[in-house]
């Protein structure tokens, strides 16, 4: 699996933001696909972002090394 | 700048975890996932490997109290968590009602897949008695009966090899009718 950056959002608008300004920035959400898709190398995220709007909203976000700021 | 004490860069994390009851810290890389920070960084072997695909259902856990398949999961996504593996689901010595069913209604061969079905089975009772419908619940706006159609499909993550599904399915009903 490529390194990756991880972020955790606050709240859906900064989770937003952080995947809108970055193409590679991924949702994570519950990671049962992504994960998978991330370890056979079929999806190479710069960014992933658990995005969990439940009880608590909360978000995520990994951005893989050396990609753009 | 990192924090002299925080995490080496951005690609690791330091994370606590309550693990079955015992407060732990650790740093990760992101890539980690939580069924090996909890078998390679802090030496719990309750949960098993299978497939690492989360097809098998050998990693479950009980994670903040719901049912989860650990190798699907970033452990840096879960820093605080609280994990109940098979392991802490015994009170010391005294086993949990669902492991004692295992048990007594011989609910395994090999054992391997057994930790991931005990926890699955305790947080699928719970589900149930929260009145979680399943797939095969025919009326939605009715409690749903605890048939075995419902066990089977409610407990289908978890792959057993051996095929002892037979007696897990008595040993999850006996527990759920203690």
């Amino acid at each position: 699996m490529i390194p990756f950056d991880y972020e955790r959002a606050t709240d859906v608008d900064g989770a937003v933001a952080t995947v809108t300004a970055d193409p590679d920035a991924r949702f994570l959400a519950g990671g049962t696909n992504l994960v998978d898709h991330m370890k056979l190398g079929v999806a190479q995220p710069g960014r992933t972002r658990p995005l969990r709007v439940s009880d608590a909203v909360e978000g995520t976000a990994v951005r893989r090394v050396g990609s753009a700021p | 700048m990192n924090h002299p004490s925080g995490p080496r860069d951005a690609r690791h994390a330091k994370i606590a975890l309550d693990v079955d009851g015992e407060h732990r810290t650790l740093e990760v890389d992101t890539r980690t996932t939580l069924l090996d920070a909890l078998r390679e960084h802090l030496g719990v072997t309750a949960p098993k490997k299978g497939c690492d695909h989360g097809q098998c259902g050998s990693c479950t856990v009980l994670l903040d109290g719901r049912r989860a398949t650990t190798c699907l999961t970033f452990a840096v996504a879960h820093d605080g968590a609280r994990i109940t593996t098979a392991r802490g689901l015994a009170d010391g010595d005294e086993l949990h009602a669902m492991q004692q069913a295992f048990v007594e209604q011989d609910g395994l061969q090999c054992g391997y897949c057994t930790p991931g079905q005990v926890c699955s089975a305790v947080g699928m009772l719970d589900e149930f008695w929260a009145q979680h419908p399943s797939n095969v619940t025919e009326d939605l706006t009715a409690p749903p009966e605890l048939t075995d159609d419902e066990i089977r499909e409610r407990m289908s993550g978890n792959l057993c090899r051996c095929g002892a599904y037979t007696n897990i399915l008595a040993a999850i009903r006996q527990a759920a009718e203690a």
